[in-house]
């Protein structure tokens, strides 16, 4: 009864944004017990491949610990090829010191304040956008599935992902701030744009 | 319209960062990326920090719309199942009906109508009756509240249909465990139906098990009734037993088994609905048993002489590697995680002979 297709919930997005947060931790880390830059590269992305994989099967309630565990059974694996007293080693690898505090994937003091913006956002897309837009984040449709409801080929309903998110920030971006003020520099994380979302007109 | 038309089937480096992310968001959410592909991602978030940042900045929009208006559409986090194939199972397009009513009203009608023809079943928010299926993976658990106020908790590995009628509140258990805090209705009876036998309750608590292919059903609250799934519907709801609270009821072809249970072991069945597994001085080959429903992965004990190892302690059910690596700490037992998903435990001493590598 199952439809694989749905029954849970990939969201590789996610994923890959941890991924690039963690993406500077994971190499130091890899490098430690890699020797050439290939192999780290390597690494790198059977660790990415791993928690896709693993997410597929099960929803990843914590993506960055699972990317850290990952690398961490790499390593492992690649301390075992080499010597037989891996398990003292093992020990020593203490991966919550190496990946640091718990980062929030997502910046919930954001995701609020542009709650309502982002309802009448999605509200601006065409239609078959925001219906694809629509079971794809509501309902966790594969995009094959999406493609089938909407009879649409999955190239589209890729565009349509890609159309859904960029029309969305940008109506967010062009209803709070100019488009250039919300960027921090530093880091590169999006500034919370918060006072001038609530004083929105027309928000119910 | 056209906005998607001219949207980019490739990358196209003279876009500006914002569509040039938007293009990898899809590609990242439509399925996983090759290595190739992953190579050429890297280079392009690499190549300038306005990469980064607006593919981050599209993400949390991304997962925004995620959380937004979930409780609208969906009872919980639960994934509702398409079940394409069954016209009285819902359809998320249905449940998409209340959403597109807020929009403008012509566009409203005209997809409200197409949904409605699709959907056949559309939820009619003026009633009680409901409609909803629900599957949990290995290692998932939700829980949800129904449009009664009883709230249900689904274990790992789990499959229930919910399917409210004016008169009685049907949920149909196929296969896991699943916890229900009923809210009290005398005229509508509660009955969770499972292929090892039914259970009916009233006002109670109490959390039915299918994984040991019978009907394990255990009362924290309240009193149930368990009766035979192959009654026929002349003798219908003859109760094989009446089960009070702090006892548990196992119904094997129909022998109902009643035992009581002291607040230790109560504690100990329930402690999934926290997220826990908890272990007493069980032994680890009723350990694995116990954490295998978490798993996909396969565990295998390589040698005999460690599953009679006593374990205790609470462990997550979302951590089962972490008990696997306290393993070696306590006992000295070390977990190897193989390509073919297995996970292999042998005593840490002996594994080193058998592996004079290197």
């Amino acid at each position: 009864m199952t439809t694989d297709a749905t029954a849970k919930h990939t969201d590789g997005v996610l994923l890959t944004r941890v991924f690039i947060e963690s993406e500077d931790a994971l190499r130091t880390f890899l490098r430690r017990f890699l020797k050439c830059q290939n192999d780290v590269e390597d690494a790198l992305y059977e660790t990415y491949a791993r928690a896709y994989s693993a997410m597929e099967r099960q929803n990843l309630d914590a993506p960055r610990a699972f990317l850290f565990r990952t690398a961490k059974n790499l390593a492992l694996n690649e301390l075992k090829k080499h010597s037989t007293r891996y398990e003292s080693t093992f020990a020593e690898l203490n991966i919550e010191e190496i990946a640091g505090a718990q980062l929030p994937i997502v910046d919930q003091l954001i995701v609020d304040q542009r709650h309502q913006l982002l309802d009448q956002a999605i509200e601006q897309l065409p239609r078959q956008c925001r219906m694809a837009f629509v079971l794809r984040k509501k309902h966790h449709f594969s995009h094959k599935l999406i493609a089938e409801r909407l009879n649409i080929s999955t190239r589209t309903v890729e565009r349509h992902m890609a159309n859904a998110v960029l029309k969305c920030s940008e109506y967010i971006k062009q209803s709070s701030h100019p488009p250039t003020a919300d960027r921090d520099e530093r880091s590169g994380e999006p500034k919370p744009q918060l006072q001038k979302i609530q004083q929105q007109p027309g928000t119910p | 319209m056209k906005n998607i038309i001219q949207f980019p089937q490739s990358l196209n480096t003279d876009d500006d960062a914002s569509t040039q992310a938007a293009y990898w968001v899809a590609k990242m959410d439509s399925e996983r990326p090759d290595r190739a592909l992953f190579k050429e991602f890297l280079q392009w978030k690499n190549s300038d920090p306005l990469h980064a940042h607006a593919f981050g900045e599209l993400a949390a929009i991304w997962a925004a719309a995620e959380k937004d208006k979930m409780e609208d559409i969906t009872p919980a986090e639960p994934i509702a199942l398409p079940d394409t194939g069954n016209s009285t199972g819902q359809d998320p397009l249905a449940q998409y009906l209340p959403f597109s009513l807020k929009m403008s009203v012509a566009a409203s009608l005209l997809i409200g109508f197409c949904l409605f023809i699709m959907s056949g079943l559309p939820i009619n928010p003026e009633t009680n009756l409901q409609s909803l299926q629900l599957v949990t993976q290995v290692g998932e658990q939700t829980s949800t509240e129904l449009n009664d106020g009883s709230e249900l908790i689904l274990n790992t590995n789990s499959h229930i249909n919910v399917q409210y009628s004016e008169d009685e509140r049907s949920i149909y258990l196929t296969a896991g465990e699943a916890h229900f805090e009923v809210a009290h209705n005398s005229q509508r009876p509660f009955k969770v139906y499972t292929p090892h036998g039914n259970v009916r309750a009233v006002g109670t608590a109490f959390t039915v098990n299918l994984v040991n292919e019978i009907l394990s059903v255990t009362v924290t609250e309240g009193t149930i009734a368990v009766s035979s799934s192959q009654t026929s519907t002349r003798q219908k709801d003859q109760p094989l037993a009446l089960v009070d609270a702090g006892h548990q009821v196992n119904v094997n072809n129909n022998q109902p088994q009643i035992k009581r249970l002291d607040k230790v072991e109560i504690e100990k069945r329930t402690a999934w609905q926290k997220g826990l597994l908890i272990f007493d001085g069980d032994s680890l080959e009723t350990v694995i048993t116990q954490i295998s429903r978490y798993t996909n992965a396969t565990i295998v004990v390589t040698d005999d002489s460690i599953n009679s190892v006593k374990i205790g302690g609470q462990f997550r059910t979302s951590e089962i590697q972490g008990l696997l690596e306290s393993l070696y700490d306590g006992f000295g037992i070390s977990a190897q995680y193989t390509d073919d998903n297995k996970i292999l435990l042998f005593r840490a001493d002996t594994h080193k002979l058998e592996n004079p590598k290197a």
